[in-house]
């Protein structure tokens, strides 16, 4: 079982950076086609710091829809908290901005299951479920179990913490170790094995988009009011 | 179906980015007038991009490569060869989008996607590249009609002058009064303004590239740029939205450099003339009216100020909005070239509008876009719900 689930971590990955690296080779290999439009050609330093609140706040979606700005931006912001807090069992010594974040990763641990399922009462109550693809909903299903096993071996079924440790620094050294005895350790694991192949690139290139739409929007005057 | 070109040759690499940043949310679904009137999700704009994601895949896609193309789905073409072309382009989705993807410009890229696979486009949208060929226009209408019936007896017009007014088909054969007002109020500013003869003021582009069909693009835009040009204009006043917003954004890409002459609509031109006190409204209007932003003029090219600034120097009157207006503005339902093929759509919103405007006790209904003078006007008859349409111009130029 410890060398399946490590050859499936690698595994898991190595899908992973080859969906990337092909989607990234996509992009570069496009035309690099005249952008259709006056307007401003660059972003001016007003710009660049409202796309950057842009990016951070999710300032788009609050403009459209309030409940779900508050369900999609506490699940990114406690995810990507909970993520940062797991840089504590990859790395020896653990650095000082991570033990600083600690208290309000653990706190992102209860926020991320709520966050969840909050996002999937909304789209239920708005009734438009039917446009969430269901690979929206396998994510958010994985991710939702996933947060509640991490939160449960957080508060209440705590496995030990140096054979975890142990476990996921051996993968990344390439020097396997026993996998921790807790059952809930391993449905955790797995289920991040899975769903790291699945990880939906607008992680990446959404902020690239929205940088562009707040270069746009504030150039739109210039279209046809040029001097 | 197999084809050499992978799906997403056409796309720039932002627009490449675009497709892969969708979150696929559903928030434009809120928004998109398409959905307002049909309520139909598989020709939203987030199935559009699923759609085209999965052409992409499937022709260019990492399993494709090793184990070569398989055989696509025909329904899967011809599903979004519909939601393509069902759509109006107006670009609210792109608007509310909360990634900020720029769908006024993606539509028409996938559009020509199909295009060059022979799936597209639908309708009598596929003679208008032949018409225009054969007569210079999109409607095969006789050049020698283009400006006789509406161009007013007392206005001259120049050889040569700094000013040039550019009537656009739409407007030209179908929203007549609209283009006499534009010369009227031009010819009430007092300064010389110059036009091309009939048979050379051909169609600006805008229709085929908003069908994906590109391949006349580059000539007309090149012959009407050197006809300006050789009679010295240094501004191009139009009317029409579609017109402005193909000549600003996309005639320097054709003509290969920037433009010999800047582009302006007849508001910004009249708004202009007015704070220099060239042009002024001496007639009053105890009026409430309400002001409709084209898509393609507001969303498009942000001349969103003008009109509304025309219209409060009209003594007497109460200038209303739209719940959406600006930059957020609602389709009338005239846009994208598919109000002639998905009539029933465009009706219906162009009744959505109408009814806006009676619900807020307007007086006039107030446009300045030809394709939706045309729409709402048609979707007026045989509705409950009256209301008069007129033109921003052809207002104006009652006035003076």
């Amino acid at each position: 079982m410890d060398k399946i689930l490590t050859i499936a971590a690698y595994v898991s990955c190595a899908i992973f950076l080859v969906r990337f690296v092909w989607h990234a080779v996509s992009w570069l290999r496009a035309e690099r086609r005249p952008f259709t439009g006056a307007g401003a050609e660059r972003l001016s330093a007003g710009s660049a710091v409202n796309a950057l609140l842009d990016m951070i706040f999710f300032r788009r979606l609050f403009r459209t829809n309030r409940a779900l700005w508050i369900a999609s931006w506490a699940f990114h912001i406690s995810l990507l908290f909970i993520a940062l807090r797991h840089v504590w069992y990859f790395m020896d010594p653990v650095p000082e901005f991570i033990i600083f974040i600690e208290p309000a990763g653990i706190k992102a641990g209860y926020v991320l299951p709520f966050s969840l399922v909050l996002l999937l009462l909304l789209r239920a109550a708005a009734g438009r479920d039917r446009y969430v693809s269901q690979y929206n909903f396998f994510l958010i299903a994985v991710l939702f179990i996933i947060s509640v096993t991490g939160l449960l071996m957080g508060i209440l079924f705590q496995p030990d913490i140096l054979d975890v440790k142990d476990f996921v620094s051996g993968i990344l050294a390439f020097e396997p170790y026993a996998l921790p005895d807790s059952t809930l350790f391993v449905v955790h694991f797995i289920l991040v094995i899975v769903l790291i192949p699945f990880l939906p690139f607008h992680l990446i290139t959404a902020p690239v988009i929205t940088m562009e739409a707040r270069r746009r929007e504030d150039g739109l005057d210039m279209v046809m009011h040029e001097k | 179906m197999k084809n050499k070109r992978p799906f997403g040759s056409e796309l720039s690499k932002v627009q490449r980015v675009e497709l892969d940043a969708c979150t696929q949310c559903g928030e434009c679904l809120k928004v998109c007038p398409v959905q307002q009137v049909t309520g139909r999700p598989e020709i939203s704009p987030p199935e559009k991009i699923r759609m085209f994601r999965e052409l992409i895949r499937e022709t260019d896609g990492l399993k494709s490569k090793i184990f070569g193309e398989g055989n696509i789905d025909p329904k899967l073409f011809q599903d979004l060869t519909t939601a393509l072309y069902e759509c109006t382009v107006c670009g609210a989705c792109g608007q509310s989008c909360p990634v900020g993807l720029f769908n006024q410009r993606l539509w028409p890229v996938l559009r020509k996607e199909m295009v060059k696979r022979g799936l597209a486009p639908v309708g009598a949208q596929g003679d208008m590249p032949q018409k225009v060929k054969d007569t210079g226009n999109p409607y095969a209408e006789p050049a020698d009609k283009r400006y006789s019936p509406w161009f007013p007896d007392n206005v001259s017009v120049a050889d040569k002058a700094d000013i040039a007014y550019y009537a656009g088909c739409t407007g030209a054969y179908y929203a007549k009064p609209m283009v006499r007002g534009d010369v009227l109020v031009l010819n009430a500013i007092g300064e010389p303004f110059t036009m091309l003869p009939p048979e050379e003021e051909v169609c600006c582009g805008f229709p085929l590239f908003i069908t994906g069909q590109h391949g006349l693009l580059k000539d007309l835009t090149q012959r009407l740029v050197a006809a300006y040009k050789a009679r010295g204009v240094k501004t191009l006043v139009c009317s029409c939205p579609c017109c402005v917003n193909i000549m600003a954004r996309d005639w320097p890409v054709f003509y290969g450099k920037a433009l010999p002459f800047r582009i302006r609509h007849i508001t910004q031109f009249a708004d202009d003339a007015l704070k220099k006190g060239k042009l002024r409204i001496k007639k009053g209007l105890s009026e409430r009216i309400i002001y409709h932003d084209p898509c393609y003029l507001s969303r498009g090219v942000g001349v969103i100020a003008e009109p509304r600034s025309i219209l409060k120097n009209i003594p007497g009157i109460e200038l209303l909005e739209f719940d959406r207006h600006g930059v957020n503005s609602r389709c009338c339902g005239a846009g994208g070239a598919a109000r002639k093929v998905f009539h029933e759509n465009a009706v219906a919103m162009g009744r959505l509008t109408i009814d806006e405007a009676v619900g807020k006790k307007a007086d006039k209904l107030v446009l300045s876009c030809p394709a939706c003078y045309e729409k709402v006007n048609e979707a007026m008859k045989g509705h409950d719900k009256q209301i008069k349409i007129v033109d921003i111009m052809e207002l104006v130029s009652e006035l003076l």
